[in-house]
């Protein structure tokens, strides 16, 4: 900042002279022109002087000639430019003075005035004269050159008036002249002066604005250098932490993937020999007993729940992780809902379950058919358990476009219901429903067993598409579970959906 | 009929080749990658069950070679795997001219009914 105040002051200053300098340049021209003037007034006034002087003379002259003509011819009309004369002379003298300056006046105009009011007089008194005695009385006195003296005179006089205006004229003239060329040069001078000034003003100001300029990149460029670095630098450590995590979300997944192939591996041969002891082929034809069949078939229904608990551990541990990995498309309700049942109807069929569907709408929602499937399933088995079997017993699975207020969600949602006509769930114990290892019943006389972890699961699932899973409380006899689902893809929901492959095994 | 079963699991292998010796169909293991897709190139197999996460030379890996070499058409592998696969992967590899899938666990049913189905369509 302080430069450019500098760059002012040099800028103010280099103005301030050329202003000056104009100024100047114009109060001279105005004397010049002033001077101009000034001449031609006196240059007016010397010739009128001039003229009114040669009138005078011309005046005096025409008085001369009429007296000389009267005389000689003694007649009266020959006078009439004298008595012209005589009528204008002294108001011409008087005219005269005025324009006259005081010390010409002085030297000249009084003694000029005092020949011709003589001449006048010896005018008038010849003219008398021959008036009165005639031509003979007055020659005399004409011969005397009293007159042509005096005419002399007076010519003289004015001749020195005209001499001495025009003198004081051209010194006049010749003095404003010199003065002039003195302004002119001046004026030249002075312009000459501003320009050069100007120029360098204007030289200096862009050399500090450049400067200023240079000053200003540098500093930007510096600025610029050192926001590199640190945008380096943050990009370094972004990379680290990137690195870390990666390290660390890799290690997670490895472990994921070595428990659950640790937990997987056992159950094979335990799997499979259990089979293979029902196979008579195996058992080299000979058929099992009775015990030994139950004793088997315990041992196969046992090793089915420990897959059950072990994929549904799996599938707990990898939603805490985050690590769940679902393959999203867009999922015909109707079909996968058929499906679902499908897989689920021997065993209905078997406890003379009614189940049924009731679909309102056609079309798709956005999830992962195999994890939904997984959900339906889930809620469809818990029914089964807690129906009655006596025939009476009653599931169905609905779907239906969302109300604004079940679930409160902005976009196209789906609404999902299994309700049977079962025992029912306790409102007071619902929300706990979803908790890890929750069980309706537990204790000694448990009924129905479980692992306590699929509604767990479902909520997970269901959560990660965006989706709310709940009880419904509204519902009189039995128990209802609604989830909703939505329509379309949700690009701001879908934190811990990730669109690319599902880990499908959960059999 | 003859089976190649490449399975690094001792215990699963076990299993395996006593269900099927028991059905009378011959079977032999190895858990070595390499050894695998050796004997697959000289040997004539009706069936080969193919474990994809055995060490060092994979399922994958041998799935790999098979495919370049263009053996996946003469050949009938079924894709032999626990869960840590995708169905993306899976797909692909079907689509590759891999001709079945057998989830572990493994259903003994499953099992039998897929190994039968290349001894009638095959050779004989």
């Amino acid at each position: 900042m302080k430069k450019i105040i500098s760059i002012d002051r040099v800028t103010v200053l280099a103005i301030a002279i050329s202003l000056t300098t104009l100024l100047f340049v114009g109060y001279l021209s105005y004397v010049n022109i002033t001077k101009f003037i000034q001449e031609n007034a006196l240059a007016d006034r010397t010739n009128l002087i001039i003229q009114k002087v040669i009138h005078l003379a011309s005046t005096v002259s025409d008085a001369e000639t009429g007296q000389r003509g009267f005389i000689i011819t003694g007649k009266a009309n020959y006078l009439n430019p004298y008595y012209n004369a005589v009528r204008d002379i002294h108001s011409q003298l008087q005219d005269l003075a005025m324009f006259i300056p005081s010390n010409i006046i002085k030297e000249n105009l009084k003694p000029l005035t005092n020949l011709i009011d003589s001449k006048f007089n010896e005018l008038s008194r010849t003219i008398s004269l021959r008036q009165s005695h005639g031509i003979n009385a007055v020659l005399p006195i004409i011969q005397s050159d009293r007159g042509k003296i005096l005419m002399d005179k007076i010519r003289t006089t004015i001749d020195n008036i005209q001499n001495q205006e025009n003198n004081s004229l051209s010194s006049e003239s010749l003095r404003l002249q010199v003065d002039s060329r003195t302004i002119i040069d001046t004026i030249i001078i002075a312009i000459l002066v501003t320009s050069v000034i100007t120029g360098l003003s204007m030289f200096a100001i862009n050399r500090r604005i450049h400067r200023h300029h240079l000053d200003t990149q540098r500093s930007l460029q510096m600025e610029v250098k050192k926001r590199t670095e640190e945008l380096l630098n943050a990009n370094n450590q972004l990379l680290l932490a990137n690195t870390a995590l990666v390290t660390t979300e890799r290690a997670k997944e490895e472990f994921i993937s070595m428990i659950s192939h640790e937990l997987k591996t056992p159950l094979v041969p335990l799997k499979g020999y259990a089979e293979m002891l029902l196979r008579p082929k195996f058992m080299g034809g000979a058929e099992v007993t009775e015990r030994q069949k139950n004793a088997i078939d315990a041992m196969n229904r046992s090793i089915e729940k420990l897959q059950a608990l072990v994929d549904d551990v799996m599938d707990v541990y990898k939603l805490d992780m985050g690590k769940l990995k679902f393959s999203i498309t867009d999922t015909d309700i109707t079909k996968m809902i058929n499906e679902a049942i499908l897989e689920l109807r021997p065993l209905t069929l078997n406890k003379k379950i009614d189940l049924v569907t009731d679909i309102e709408v056609n079309g798709t929602v956005f999830c992962d058919p195999n994890r939904i499937d997984q959900v339906l399933s889930n809620l469809i088995k818990n029914s089964i358990d807690f129906v009655p079997d006596n025939g009476n017993g009653k599931i169905i699975v609905r779907a239906q476009k969302e109300d604004y207020n079940d679930s409160g969600n902005n976009t196209n949602m789906i609404l999902f219901t299994v309700e049977d006509n079962g025992i029912g769930i306790n409102p007071e114990k619902a929300d706990k429903l979803f908790q890890k290892f929750y069980q309706i019943d537990t204790g000694p006389t448990r009924k129905h067993a479980g692992t306590g972890l699929g509604l767990v699961i479902c909520r997970g699932i269901i959560d990660a598409h965006g989706g709310k899973i709940w009880v419904d409380n509204n519902c009189k006899t039995g128990a209802a579970i609604k989830f909703t689902l939505p329509v379309r893809g949700q690009e701001d929901k879908g934190k811990r959906v990730q669109t690319h492959e599902s880990i499908v095994d959960r059999r | 009929m003859k089976v190649l079963l490449i399975e690094d699991n001792k215990d699963i292998a076990d299993m395996v080749r006593l269900c099927l010796e028991s059905e009378n169909i011959v079977c032999e293991t190895t858990g070595d990658g390499k050894v695998g897709l050796q004997w697959i190139k000289e040997d004539k197999f009706d069936a080969i069950l193919l474990d994809l996460a055995i060490p060092e030379f994979s399922g994958f890996d041998i799935f790999r070679e098979l495919k370049k070499e263009n053996l996946l058409q003469s050949n009938n592998v079924l894709i032999f795997t626990a869960s840590s696969v995708t169905d993306q992967e899976l797909k692909e590899m079907l689509s590759s001219g891999a001709k079945g899938v057998l989830r572990k666990p493994l259903s003994i049913d499953d099992l039998i009914e897929a190994v039968e189905k290349f001894h009638q369509n095959g050779n004989n």
